[in-house]
This record gives C-alpha cells, structure tokens and sequence, in this order.
C-alpha cells in the first residue's frame, strides 16, 4: 500500500431508481465518480444517499438504472464479488474477533498464506496507527479506534474503490474534525476512489473533491466544495450548504452582465452569473450572510432595516434586520467591523454587491 | 406498592417460600426413597440401601431404556439444533411479512397439545414406515425440540447488528460462509441453550413416545411409565433422583460459569 | 422516525431478495424447517382432521357423539373444571411469587428465581411419581398428619380429581411465575412513587395501578397455564388413578384401548382447536413473544 497516481476504474450510474412501492428512494440518479476521486454524497437524513451507497456495495438491488465500474455491469454481482472496501455505519466490527482477525479476514477468504496476511495485517494497521491494539478485542477500544479498525479492514485487500457510510456519525465533534484530516490524507496518499456519505456539510467540505447533494432520491447538484458554496443553483442547496438569505422578486430589465429585479423592498442590482435572468422572469436571490455590509458607501444594493438581534460571537457578530417589508435577514459580520455594534432597534441600512447575490431555482 | 419492609411483605415472603417448599417437595421425597431397604416403596427407617441403584446399573431393564433416551436425546438435539437454527438464522436474514408469518409456523409444535402431536405422527409414521423405528422417535422428538432452538437462536439474533453480516459480504464472504464465520459464531449462546433444551424435551418426552414406539424403541420415560402404572418401585425412585442430581449438576455448572463470567467481567 | 430509504440502508435485515429474479440463498437455510415442519408436522395434523370426518365412514358422526352422548360430556366438563381451578391457584401463587421476586434483590431474589426454575427440569414424571408416594394412604403426608394426631383415618389426597389439581399445580406454577415476573420487572418504578405522592394509599396503589399494570403479565400466564393444562396427559393419567379423565387421556384411550381413530381424532380436533383459539388471542392481546416469556 504505497502511494499510487490516481488510477483505476470510475463509477457510472445511470438512471438508478430504487423503488419501495410508491415511495421512491432513490429516483433517476445519474453520476460519474473520478478514478482517485473522493466524492462525498450529503443530504438529510431519508434523502437516499445511504441507499444509493448500499445499492453501490451490492445490499440494494435498483428498481431501474445501471452501475458501471470501469465500463462493467456491476448490478448482477453479489456483494463478495464486488470488492468495494465497505466502512459501514457503526463500524460493523466483528464482536468474536481480534481486531487482528477482523483486518485479517478479507485476506484468509481470499486463501493468502498465513505469514502474507500477517505481514499485511500489519501494514494496514500501521496504516492507521494502531499496531499496538492488534491483540484487542473490538469492544475494549474507543470509538475512533473502532474507525480506523474498520478503514484498515476495509482497505487491507487493496479495493480500488472504498465506500464509507457515515464514518464519523458515531464520533465526537472534536474527535471528528482530526479524523476528517487524517481520512483526507490517507486519500491522498493511496490514491483510490472514495465514495463516503454524510448529512455533515462540514465534513463533506473538509474532505470531498467533490460534492453530491441529494434530496429526496435525487442529485440536486453535483460540483467542488467552493463552486457549490459560490454557485448554488437551487434554493435548497443555496441553504443546505451554509446558510443563505433569500429575496423574491420580478425581473424588470436584463442584458447580458445587470439584472435589475423587482422586490416587495425595491429594486435590486444582480450581476448576471449561473442561472440566466430575463426580463419578466420570477426570480429567487439567495445571498449568504457574510456578503452584507452596514452603512452606505455606494454599494450597488442598499435596504434600509431595523436590527433585531445583535450577537457578538468573537471571530464575528451575528445580526438579523428587517426590512421595510418584514423580511428578516440575516448578516454576519467580520470581527474588526463588528466592533461598533449597532444597538438592536436601532435603523440600519444594509449594502451588498451585485455580485454577491446567486440566482436560484426556487423548488 | 407496600413499602419493603412492611410487616405485609414479610408475609408475603413466607407464603412464597412456603409455595417454593411446595415446589421442591417431590425432590426431597424421592431421595430417601431410593435409599430405602424394602423392595416396595417406602422411607426408610434409620436403614439404607443402595440395592435400587444397584438394579438400576445391573441387568438391562434400566440400563436398556437409558441407553435408548440417550440415542434418541442426542439424534433429536442435533436435528432440532441444525434445523431449527439454520431456520432462525434464514428468517433473520430474509426478513419481513414471510418471515414473521414463517416464524409463527415454526413455533406450531409447541402449541400443539402433544397428545394431538403424538396422533397426527402416529398415524403417519405408520404410513411413512417409520413406526417404533429409532429414526422415527428421533425425528418426532426433534420435531418437538425445534421451536424452543428456533425462539432462542432467534432472540440471540435480535441483539446482533445486521450490519456485520453486510461487513462480511463486502469482504468478500459468500451467503453461506458469512454464516459459518460471522453468524453462528456470534449466536453460539442461543444455539447452546436450544440444544439444551430440545434435548431435556426429548429426554423427558412421554406421550408422543407412546404413540410412534411399542417394543424396539423403549426410551427411560416410557419405562417409568409402565412401572408407575404397573406397580411402585423404589427402582423409579432411584432412578428420579439420579436425573435430579444430574439436573441439580447441570444447573448448578450452569451458575457457577456465570458466576466465573461475572468475577472476570468484573476485574477487567 | 428513519424513512424508509434509511431503514434499508441501514441493513436491518435489509432483504437481499430476488436478486435478478433469483431467490433468496439464505431460503436454503429455512427450506429444512419448511420441509419438516410442513411435511412431518403441518400435512399430519391435516390428516387427523380428515380422519375425524372419515373413520369409520364419511360424515360428521364423531361430532355428533362428541356433542350428545354423555360419557365425552363429561370428560369436556371435568377438563374444564381442573383447568379452571388449577389455574386460578397457579396464578394466585404464582402471582406473589413473582411479587416477592421482583421486589426482592441480591441473593435472596436469586434463590428464588432457581427454586423456580428448577422444578422445570424434573421429569414430569419423576414428579407424578413423588406426588403418589407423597400423598398416598400410607404417605409421608398422611403418616404425619396421622402422627400429629390430627386425624385418624388417612386423607384421599390421590387417585382422585384433589391429587391431579395438586400435580398439575405444581408442575404449571413456574409457567405462571415467570411471564408475570417479565411483566413486573419492565414496569416503571417512578409511577409508584408518583401514585405515591399523589397521595395514594399503598393498597389504592397496588389495587388502581399495579395490579392493572401487571394484567398483561397476569393474563399471558393465565392463557399458557390453561392451555398447558388442558393438554395435560401424564399427571392426570398418574394421580387420577384412572378415576380422572381429562381429554387427553380419552384421546388416548379411543386409540390406545378401543381403537377408535375417528372418535379420537374428533376429540384431538377440539382440543387442538380450543388450544389454538386460547393461543390466538394471547397474540393479538400480549404478542407471541412476551407470552412466552
């Protein structure tokens, strides 16, 4: 298990469904995984990320839709004959062996010799630190040493691809935010595919390449952590992945760079970007909290507000307003322009960019 | 609730000892009795004898019936134990409607009075050619014995994660192996206490025995049963209380390796 | 509440079924029992059923003797009768015990639970047997009572309907005991203490709260002891002296002695029927499961 170029097969799904009954849970999905890629799929809970990783281990058999892995069918083969690492939910460690014997059983299925699966048994827990616990038993370690117990046994036979089902669901938040660091380098160094699901939108953005959010059993947008944050092309997105303001409106004039929208607090500049306006379009702005400024100084927008709430936070200030027409807002503001912190009542006017508002499909 | 220490709990509490000496008194009539010097049943009188243990170990009208019990215990425990739990171990997998509506079915032989048991096997051991054939007594009994390691394999079951089973499979373990490797390994307890209990069914199983046996199959029970209606023989006597002992022993083994697994469990 | 789509991913005992149209593998590891349980068990006790409308010739006639003469009269009546009574005392008794048991701790509990548990071990015979010498005319029983100057002719404790209460009481006690005491020990002590400090009295307690709290329990036990006890073939056979005949024992007598199959599956039609009705609303009622303890 040495450092290896981004190689091997990439995944392909097609049209997959998975019907239960009428409900469906996962609905027409269609996505293509990088080789050496790590693509992380993120949703609430119920929204068929950890179905469509099941359906790619094998566990659920799609209604509907093909899966490739490197140009092969993979739908007819039984989960044994798929060799996917697995990391599943809970760890899923074996009660009645020592973590030795958990790492180990891949190998002695597939008939190594004993002293290789010893040899290997070894590299993989050095892999993850934990050569000292091989004589354990699973239940007399931590929850982060039950992880990696089950990383190394997962990746121990050399899979080229790696599933993790919320592999740090059961852990701390401390203990979580190290793990995600030492999870994306072991990435890096060996090179294989990870596909890993998580309803932690923090996690997702420490770690993934790219982003798969999903909603009701289906990919709603697929992209880098950054262009998803920067370009969100749905409302839900726009909120699921850190939070957003939302300002309704009609589009009144557009040309190629400047909408000008209408909205119930007047009118307001949007720098055409991603979602296209046309003049006489409904249109959705979603605008992230941190883009707002207080105070004139000829910025492209500016609503009058009444502050609210006042925060102060330390690295920053939280401060919702509202406007004339009743819409609340929400501003975060950076810690050297928090200093003189408007008193809550008090008449605010907020200021933002052209460019600092995304157009939206509203859902 | 009474507050513990009222004089109404302390009542209580004799009442039910008095029920528990009411429970064990058979046990502690059968023991002198089998001691007692006579030929006919009765306590002894400051004499004891071991004349009735020596009956029981000579000659083969006890040693015969024993050795019956013991083939036919042991041939219905491994048949109830496989297919009982292999069942169990199926039905946790499949899951759902089938599998509940498969379950209820599987506990049937326990509910079904045995006297209704014994007529329906008669009849078909006859047809089936299995009538007072050790295979035929085998298979009754491990019919019976099959619902008791089907509900405790099943309840093993219920406390270990499903997930194992899908580890195991996506490190490459085949349906079958996952159950040799992963499953049976984990339910070794429920399996054992099953076992146990189809053989102390099987081993004290009476009246389906008289129906689908008469003279080549003659199993200890069957035995005490001809000689309770025959006459009273402190043999049976002596007999009871060697099963008693050995129960006695069984269960008090049974304690004590607990015991040992809570001292351990303890220290750690 | 998981959806659905979490409820399969996570894998309990997510059905790998149908793989590509195929079944199940692990329908292999059930088919045995299917087999046997089917085949042996299920197809058998069909047969009784048609032998009870065939033999010795086509039509309801068994039933009909069931129903009109006097002599299996009887017999239905003195079985519902020793169930009955038999299982009133073995809930009562068994009621307190299971009291003491789960408000007991440490040693003294454990004690009790295996002076329970261990009569469940002994043959039931080698108990049938114990009883008779027990409570015989010449007994240990009679002999003390006699001793103690209490009475002067010895009691009829056995061969009689008193012997096959005492038998089949002591041998249904622990079944009644250990449903209840499951019952008893799920329960939340807290709703005590509130009833309590409500101001309750402890015996408005136990009588509004407890005892209602605890019928789950009481009334799983009450529908096994019964069924148990109508099945009950050996300890009425022993101690009845051939006096008292409970329906099993006249099952077995219509084939056994008069050979008369059609009559005798008739009655083991009523009594696997009555069984099974008792059994059924024990699981509609408790659930399978608890009822079994």
């Amino acid at each position: 298990m040495t450092a290896t170029p981004a190689a091997g097969p990439d995944i392909c799904l097609t049209g997959l469904s998975k019907h239960y009954g009428p409900f469906k849970a996962l609905d027409n999905v269609h996505l293509t995984v990088a080789p050496g890629e790590f693509l992380t799929l993120l949703g609430p809970s119920g929204s068929g990320k950890s179905t469509l990783l099941m359906a790619l281990a094998g566990f659920v058999e799609p209604t509907r839709g093909d899966i490739t892995v490197g140009g092969r069918s993979v739908v007819a083969l039984a989960p044994e004959k798929r060799d996917f690492g697995v990391v599943f939910q809970g760890y899923a460690l074996f009660p009645h062996m020592s973590v030795a014997d958990n790492v180990g059983y891949p190998l002695k299925i597939r008939r190594l010799p004993k002293p290789e699966i010893a040899a290997r048994v070894k590299e993989a827990l050095a892999l993850v630190q934990l050569d000292h616990l091989a004589k354990r038993n699973p239940k007399q370690l931590s929850g982060g040493q039950q992880q990696r117990v089950a990383l190394a046994r997962a990746l121990v036979f050399s899979p080229e691809i790696l599933l993790l089902d919320e592999p740090m669901g059961a852990l701390d938040k401390k203990l979580r935010g190290d793990l995600q660091m030492e999870l994306r380098q072991l990435h890096r160094k060996l090179g294989r595919t990870f596909v890993n699901v998580t309803h932690d939108q923090e996690e997702a953005m420490a770690m993934s390449d790219r982003i798969a959010i999903m909603r009701a059993g289906r990919i709603e947008q697929v992209g880098a952590p950054r262009d998803l944050y920067d370009m969100p092309e749905t409302r839900f997105v726009a909120d699921f992945l850190g939070k957003s303001n939302f300002l309704e409106g009609r589009v009144r004039q557009a040309d190629a760079e400047i909408a000008v929208v209408e909205t119930a607090d007047g009118m307001i500049r949007h720098a055409q970007r991603g979602l296209v306006l046309r003049a006489g379009d409904d249109a959705l702005l979603a605008l992230r909290p941190q883009k707002i400024g207080l105070g004139g100084d000829g910025a492209d927008n500016e609503l009058p507000a009444v502050v609210e709430t006042a925060i102060f936070l330390g690295t920053h200030a939280e401060i919702t307003a509202r406007t004339g027409s009743g819409l609340v807002l929400g501003i975060n503001l950076a810690i050297d322009r928090a200093e003189a912190l408007p008193d809550e009542g008090t008449g605010v006017t907020l200021t933002f960019g052209a460019a600092s508002t995304t157009a939206v499909r509203d859902d | 609730m009474q507050s513990r220490r009222s004089p109404g709990f302390w009542l209580l509490i004799t009442l039910v000892w008095i029920v528990v000496g009411f429970l064990l008194a058979p046990m502690f009539i059968t023991v002198p009795i089998s001691l007692t010097p006579t030929r006919f049943v009765s306590m002894p009188d400051g004499e004891y004898s071991l004349r009735h243990y020596e009956t029981v170990f000579t000659g083969d009208a006890w040693l015969g019936p024993l050795g019956d019990s013991a083939m036919v215990g042991i041939g219905a425990t491994l048949i109830a134990t496989f297919v009982g739990g292999a069942a169990a171990i199926g039905l946790w997998r499949i899951g759902g409607r089938a599998a509940r509506i498969i379950g209820v079915l599987a506990l049937m032989p326990m509910i079904v009075p045995p006297i209704v048991t014994a007529l329906a096997l008669s009849r078909a051991w006859v047809t089936l050619g299995l009538f007072d054939t050790v295979i035929g007594v085998i298979l009754s009994h491990a019919i019976l014995g099959m619902p008791f390691v089907f509900m405790t394999t099943s309840a093993a079951l219920e406390g270990l994660d499903p997930r194992i089973v899908e580890a195991a499979r996506s490190l490459g373990a085949g349906p079958f192996r996952v159950v040799r490797d992963v499953i049976v390994p984990n339910v070794r307890a429920g399996l054992v206490t099953g076992g146990l209990f189809a053989f102390m069914i099987s081993w004290d199983e009476i009246i389906v025995t008289l129906f689908v046996s008469s003279r080549s199959v003659f199993t200890l029970p069957r035995k005490i049963w001809s000689d309770i209606r025959d006459n009273l023989d402190p043999a049976v006597a002596a007999v009871s209380t060697l099963m008693i002992v050995a129960t006695l022993v069984a269960a008090t083994l049974y304690l004590a390796r607990d015991l040992l697994r809570a001292r351990t469990g303890a220290t750690r | 509440m998981p959806s659905p789509a979490d409820q399969t991913a996570s894998g309990s005992g997510a059905p790998l079924a149908h793989r590509l149209g195929r079944l199940d593998p692990y329908w292999w590891l059930v088919a045995p029992l299917l087999i046997v349980t089917i085949g042996l068990f299920l197809v058998p006790l069909f047969n009784i059923l048609l032998l009870s409308v065939t033999d010795p010739e086509p039509g309801l006639q068994n039933y009909e003797r069931l129903a009109t003469a006097s002599a299996p009269m009887r017999v239905f009546m003195t079985t519902l009768r020793i169930c009955a009574v038999t299982t009133v005392i073995a809930i009562v008794l068994g009621y307190c015990v299971a009291y003491a048991m789960a408000h007991l701790e440490g040693l003294h509990q454990r004690l009790l639970l295996v002076a329970v548990l261990i009569p469940l071990w002994v043959s039931v015979l080698v108990r049938a047997f114990s009883w008779l010498v027990l409570l015989r005319d010449q007994g240990p029983v009679n002999d003390w009572l006699i001793g103690a100057g209490l009475i002067d002719e010895p009691l009829k404790l056995v061969r009689n309907e008193l012997g096959v209460v005492i038998g089949m009481v002591h041998y249904l006690i622990p079944y009644a005991v250990l449903p209840i005491y499951a019952v008893m020990r799920g329960l939340d002590n807290r709703l005590l203490f509130a009833s309590r400090s409500l101001g309750a009295s402890p015996a408005t307690t136990f009588f509004r709260v407890y005892l209602p709290l605890t019928l789950p329990g009481v009334f799983a036990a009450m529908v096994i002891v019964f069924v148990f006890g109508l099945g009950f073939y050996v300890t009425p056979a022993v101690l009845g002296g051939g006096r008292v005949v409970m329906l099993a024992e006249s099952v077995s007598v219509a084939i056994l002695q008069t050979v008369r199959w059609g009559y005798g599956a008739a009655q083991s039609v009523v009594l696997l029927v009555l069984t099974l009705i008792l059994i059924g609303i024990m699981g509609r009622t408790v659930g399978l499961k608890r009822g079994f303890g």
